[in-house]
């Protein structure tokens, strides 16, 4: 009876890794792996970074939020410097303080790409300093190791024409990035494939912002 | 105090519309004049009435 | 007999053959209601005045539908109506009435928000006075109403109206507006007499989610959405993605301006503790360049002309040859509203709301809306209620 009990509970271990060998062959794209604190930030100030910070809460990955921090306050590290949201200015700190105490410095970023004059105006900034401010942002990543993630979850009806608010948001962020996400309706033109091509960068494509909670999930936890 | 407003207001309609029918049967020659007090009179007549 | 008497008098004939067949319809209009069931689930009705009595007696004053669970929990309020020009809403909300079961906390419903603007129709512009649903028991018939409420019961109307308490001014004809007269006051317009009503009840009663239903041309971007401000924007996003990825119709949220006052989504999270939602669905019949307003094209939503349009990517939604059906407004609706209700509850189980039995967008689109209606002839007398 023992022995029949440990055989049927054999042929079940079996059975269990061949179909988890079976799923691990699905022809996924490699997921890089990325390391908490993170910072979540807009690029463009719409509100596609609501979504980017659901989906970390959806996905358990504790994080920070600030729609427009400077290199200064990235530098402060998880607590944002104790800094407190007001009038077009906001700060969420979601990081695991007992694990990374306030100061610690970030390991990644993610840029919610999508321009919104109305989002951008509410912070007092135009679409040049806006740029601006990516820019030092992005240079400060690249020198430091902060790994770079550039989503883009608005859809078609974010998407303009070359040279528009919105692409020239993409063009700041998405060339630097070290991981692309993209929902389906995003990359109609398939240029997020161009972008990522032409830099090597991995790139992912969902055909619905929720599927980005599991990427999430492989990427931090 | 607001209703009061539309109270008075609904007298003023009234005293309005009074006005243009004793126009309209003091009226001798011009029938347009004629058309006309009763096209103005309409909306005052439904209003007093409370159906528009 | 002189000629100018007789000129007179034909004339006055004239006139009165024009103004009272004209005035019985829009009396008629006025004063029908439309009988429907307090479904299994409805454990009171009360009126909007039973919040504040300064309704009581007058045109504005509305049933309010309570259904409520076995189990305390959460509480939602959900309104229609509020411009009854716009009435998926209003049909959404009697399908929750008829059909829903409540297991857990409270759901507050009112199906026509503005009573008075319900009872009225837009002059110059040729709408129709009624539309028909059809069911399987016969039709069931509506008032098509009017965003603004009737000036036969707040009139005049202010130069400027000047909104309570944060003084922006507004155009006059918001005055009558209950999307506008936000949070409202006991002693004012009578309008913001209602939205003061309201938010005694979300205050009195302590409720945790406010939706006001809506409709919106297909040619403005703040179509197909749910519109939030900041304290319920997450919960607004999270349930945009879900039904998208789920249900497969369009959805997106819009931020609730903080310099535009008077609107639901904006003071009913400033002066109360209830996170509000606006939510709109298109509705091509409010379009400026459509053809003749229709009941077909307030049911059906087809139009050649915003085809045309369409095809010039002039519209806010997808359209093509099968227009805006009714069914999918009113889809949406139900299923937006159940969704908002999942993830408030997922988030505070100890203020979750559980109900059943409300269909969701694919079963309305899919068995339309009259399937889900029950027939005032086979219910009892003491079940219906005329709204
Ligand atoms: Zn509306």
């Amino acid at each position: 009876m023992k022995h029949r009990l440990s055989l049927t509970s054999l042929i079940l271990v079996i059975f269990i890794l061949l179909t988890l060998q079976i799923f691990s062959q699905n022809p996924a794209p490699e997921i890089p792996k990325a390391q908490l604190p993170v910072l979540i930030t807009s690029a463009g100030q719409s509100p596609d970074v609501t979504t980017v910070n659901i989906i970390a809460e959806e996905a358990g990955v504790p994080y920070d939020y600030c729609d427009v921090p400077t290199v200064d306050l990235v530098k402060a590290g998880v607590g944002l410097a104790d800094k407190e949201s007001g009038p077009g200015f906001h700060v969420e700190i979601h990081s695991d303080l007992e694990k990374h105490p306030k100061g610690t410095a970030y390991k990644t970023m993610i840029f919610a790409i999508g321009a919104s004059l109305k989002g951008m105006g509410a912070s007092g900034l135009t679409v040049e300093s806006e740029l601006k401010r990516l820019q030092s942002l992005i240079d400060y990543c690249q020198k430091n190791n902060i790994f770079i993630i550039a989503i883009h979850v608005g859809g078609a009806s974010k998407r303009g024409a070359p040279g528009s608010d919105n692409e020239r948001m993409i063009d700041a962020v998405a060339p630097f990035a070290n991981l692309i996400i993209v929902t389906k309706d995003s990359n109609k033109d398939g240029r997020f494939d161009q972008i990522a091509q032409a830099k090597n960068i991995p790139l992912l494509q969902v055909d619905n912002a929720l599927e980005i909670v599991e990427i999430f999930k492989k990427i931090f936890l | 105090m607001i209703t009061i407003i539309m109270i008075v207001y609904y007298f003023i309609c009234a005293y309005l519309a009074g006005i243009l029918f004793w126009s309209f049967i003091k009226e001798k020659k011009s029938l347009n004049n004629l058309i006309l007090y009763l096209l103005v009179i309409f909306p005052l007549i439904l209003r007093l009435l409370r159906i528009k | 007999m002189n000629r100018p008497l007789t000129t007179k008098l034909i004339l006055l004939a004239v006139t009165c053959l024009i103004l009272i067949p004209g005035s019985i319809h829009l009396y008629q209009h006025r004063h029908f209601n439309t009988p429907i069931v307090q479904g299994p689930g409805v454990t009171q009705v009360v009126h909007l005045s039973h919040y504040f009595s300064g309704l009581k007696g007058t045109q504005a004053d509305t049933p309010v539908f309570i259904l409520q669970g076995k189990k305390p929990g959460g509480k939602i309020l959900i309104m229609a109506n509020t411009h009854s020009n716009e009435p998926a809403g209003m049909l959404a909300a009697v399908i929750f009435i008829e059909n829903a079961l409540v297991q857990q906390g409270t759901v507050y419903i009112i199906p026509v928000f503005n009573n008075s603007g319900s009872r009225t129709t837009k002059p110059g512009d040729g709408y129709p006075l009624y539309f028909e649903i059809k069911t399987p028991w016969g039709k069931r018939r509506f008032r098509m109403g009017n965003r603004n409420a009737s000036p036969l019961d707040q009139w005049p109307d202010p130069d400027v109206y000047i909104h309570y308490p944060d003084r922006q001014l507004l155009s006059f004809i918001d005055a009558r507006n209950t999307n506008r007269t936000w949070p409202g006051r006991p002693n004012g317009l009578l309008m913001e007499r209602v939205t003061y009503a309201a938010m005694e009840l979300l205050r009195q009663e302590k409720v945790d989610l406010a939706i006001d239903l809506h409709g919106a041309e297909t040619m403005f971007p703040v179509t197909n959405c749910i519109v939030a401000p900041e304290k319920s924007i997450k919960l607004a996003t999270l349930t945009s993605l879900t039904v998208k990825a789920l249900e497969g119709f369009d959805n997106h949220v819009e931020p609730s301006p903080s310099k535009f006052r008077g609107l639901s989504h904006r003071e009913i999270g400033d002066y109360s503790e209830t996170l509000p939602f606006l939510l709109e669905a298109p509705i091509p019949f409010l379009d400026q360049p459509t053809g003749p307003k229709t009941v077909e094209l307030l049911l059906e939503g087809k139009d050649p002309f915003l085809l045309r349009l369409a095809k010039k990517k002039k519209l806010f939604v997808p359209y093509d040859k099968t227009g805006w059906p009714m069914a999918k407004r009113v889809g949406q609706h139900c299923s937006v509203i159940l969704e908002l209700i999942r993830q408030y509850s997922r988030k505070n189980p100890e203020r979750a709301i559980k109900l059943t039995n409300v269909p969701r967008y694919r079963e309305v689109v899919a068995k339309g809306v009259g399937y889900f209606f029950r027939n005032p002839e086979k219910a009892d007398r003491e079940k219906i209620v005329d709204i």
